[in-house]
């Protein structure tokens, strides 16, 4: 009970809440813009969490996080434009509700459901944090190489519309991540005599190459007039607000949807867009006039809104837990946490509990900070939809660099972002999804170090992974078991849709 | 067939053939001698060789999978080279930048980049790329100097000039 009052000490302060504040404004500025992701935003800003401490710095990433997810909806609404592809779905109804002009009371559902459904999820993701961190307390490390193993298997089969690729981009990550030093034997591997990469590759170059500098590739690749000339928008003027018997007539799939949102987003590797999808098809299945929907049903961008929002608290669920990020995003914020110092899993309950009880409060508070500035700024938001991109990406890139620079105030960093942001482009021109390859690369020193430590412990007997018994159950086997039988079944039937 | 993706396939392949032929044995630097290992598990080779195993494996799954489902998909978003050039003007722009930034910093550099990118783009308004290239610059300095006391490269020969000058 003390640390929790430390905590909420912790968060009552005004520098904390300004970084909640700050985040939640960058986010949404960023899931405004069209084409700009959430990835992308927290990528480019991690090095800003660098200069504060892990109570502010990480709050201001889960920010973005959550801002991203709502401001994505505006363009959507307004330019039929997802401006994230878990707003896609938003567009359906959305658009055609702003072309009766009722773009302001469209705007305010998708806040709205968006607040209840990140609100939701990040109840659901305090309550199960503790309880699980607890259980995964009493792995060890066969259990915790299984669970990996597992994770990257989801992961690798679900993201993305191959398999294969998958899988290779996730054993990319992985000889990524075996650059640098043998945690064990301390040995030189792989770093071709340069001096930057004697301690592994910095996983911020990494990310602000993969997720930013690829993304400002794949902008210019649009045409000239696209990039130069604002979008045409339905504007807010005259329109009217939300009443509140039409939020109230919606309740019901607020809260279905925030409930799939908050499980799909738990899963790794599934992300907002299909917890959106399927919310909003169910929705649809279940309403009292689906005729209405993609004609303009506030019901249809309710729906489509509480799913998306709920995964951003979800995804959280086993990165914090269990150390192993379910989506690109929740690898950024992982990657953010160990810069921080603070290596998510479930030992980061034991001896940083304070910490994370302040993180899940001003998570907890992001919510109506969120609902504040989108009630309050909608129509600054609204501008930025048609804000020109060749003045934008510019910008992107120069951040890009500046980013890159600050994060060891070494140039060498900024030419690895450069290299990682080709490669990035690469990849995604030939839809190798991207977050396979960096959470592996996040787990690879924790996956190598538990596989060898469990190998020690059984004298070197491979079979320990199906044989360990923990508490009397064969968890380890039960878990390699599940993923040879869920890579088999997805590279048999191959149902993904694509995802990234 | 999928070409591109056959062409990966076969050239992961070959990636993974030299990466555990050549690779693992000249570029993991062990201080220790073999007998030291206490068994064939702790070696630092260990777990690239399986890793790089199984990307052997998967890169010829890949390649299969191209020959068995011969329906020609276009696995890429452009269908001309155009775009493609666009944004690989962009990363030689950026690399360029980068080497310059290391000799001319970033004060001096940035402005240039940001207006090339700009009018690359298709703004040509003057009153917008002028003054965008010269105060974004300027912003992001001040702001990391004043908020975080970063100072952002100056530049080899700016800060050799400096030093001249100042005698």
């Amino acid at each position: 009970m003390e640390q929790v009052f430390d905590a909420i000490w912790q968060v009552l302060t005004l520098k904390a809440l300004g970084m909640v504040t700050l985040g939640v404004f960058a986010g949404i500025t960023v899931g405004a813009i069209p084409g700009l992701t959430s990835v992308m935003a927290i990528a480019v800003l991690v090095p800003f969490s660098f200069f504060m401490t892990p109570i502010n710095g990480i709050p201001f990433l889960l920010g973005i996080h959550k801002g991203a997810l709502f401001g994505g909806s505006i363009p959507a609404i307004l330019i039929n434009t997802p401006g994230t592809a878990a707003a896609a779905a938003t567009t359906l109804d959305g658009y055609p509700l702003a072309r009766k002009g009722e773009a302001r009371s469209a705007i305010q559902m998708a806040l709205y459901s968006s607040t209840l459904g990140d609100t939701f999820s990040d109840i659901v993701l305090i309550l199960a944090a503790f309880p699980l961190a607890a259980v995964a307390l009493l792995f060890g490390p066969t259990e915790f190489f299984a669970l990996m193993v597992l994770g990257l298997t989801i992961i690798s089969a679900v993201t993305g519309s191959s398999v294969l690729k998958g899988l290779l981009s996730m054993l990319l990550g992985i000889l990524i991540g075996l650059v640098g030093q043998d945690i064990i034997s301390g040995s030189e591997r792989f770093t071709f005599g340069i001096a930057n990469v004697s301690d592994g590759i910095g996983i911020v170059p990494m990310l602000i190459g993969l997720f930013a500098i690829s993304e400002v590739l794949i902008q210019s690749e649009k045409k000239i007039v696209e990039l130069s000339n604002p979008p045409e928008s339905s504007h807010l003027k005259g329109g009217r607000s939300l009443k509140w018997i039409e939020l109230f007539q919606v309740k019901w799939t607020i809260l279905r949807s925030s409930c799939i949102g908050t499980a799909i987003g738990a899963i790794p590797g599934t992300g907002a867009a299909i917890a959106t999808f399927i919310s909003y098809a169910l929705a649809k299945r279940s309403s009292k006039h689906p005729e209405e929907y993609g004609k303009g049903s506030y019901e249809g961008v309710a729906a489509a809104e509480a799913s998306n929002s709920a995964v951003a608290g979800a995804d959280l669920i086993p990165t914090l837990t269990f150390g192993i990020p379910g989506s690109a995003s929740a690898a950024i914020l992982m990657g953010a946490f160990m810069a921080q110092g603070l290596r998510p899993g479930p030992e980061l309950f034991e001896e940083q509990a304070s910490t994370m009880y302040g993180i899940f409060a001003l998570l907890l508070i992001g919510n109506p900070i969120m609902f504040l500035q989108g009630k309050l700024l909608t129509g600054l938001f609204a501008r930025l939809v048609t804000i020109r991109k060749s003045v934008l990406v510019p910008i992107i890139l120069l951040l890009c660099v500046v980013g890159g620079f600050i994060y060891q105030n070494n140039i060498e960093d900024v030419k690895l972002a450069l290299f990682f942001g080709i490669c990035g482009y690469g990849f995604r021109k030939l839809r190798f999804p991207l977050a396979p390859l960096v959470i592996a690369f996040i787990l690879t020193e924790t996956a190598e170090e538990s596989m060898k430590q469990a190998l020690l412990l059984s004298d070197g007997d491979y079979l320990v992974f199906f044989t360990k018994l923990a508490g009397g159950f064969p968890v380890s086997g039960f878990l390699m078991l599940l993923s040879i039988f869920l890579l088999g079944m997805a590279i048999w039937k191959k149902p993904w849709a694509e995802t990234e | 067939m999928n070409r591109k993706d056959f062409i990966v396939g076969v050239l992961f392949f070959i990636f993974s053939l030299i990466y555990f032929f050549y690779f693992i044995p000249t570029q993991i630097i062990s201080s220790f001698s073999e007998s030291e290992f206490a068994g064939r598990i702790f070696r630092p080779e260990t777990f690239p060789q399986l890793t790089i195993s199984i990307f052997g494996f998967v890169s010829l799954l890949l390649v299969g999978d191209t020959l068995v489902n011969r329906v020609e998909i276009d696995t890429t978003s452009s269908t001309s080279g155009r775009p493609f050039y666009q944004a690989i003007i962009v990363f030689l722009a950026a690399t360029v930048y980068v080497y310059l930034l290391e000799w001319l910093g970033f004060h001096l550099i940035s402005p240039f980049l940001l207006a090339f990118l700009m009018i690359f783009y298709g703004t040509r308004n003057w009153r917008i790329v002028v003054p965008v290239s010269l105060l974004v610059p300027i912003s992001i300095e001040r702001f990391f100097w004043l908020s975080f006391k970063v100072m952002l490269p100056e530049g080899e020969l700016v800060s050799q000039l400096v030093s001249y000058i100042r005698g």
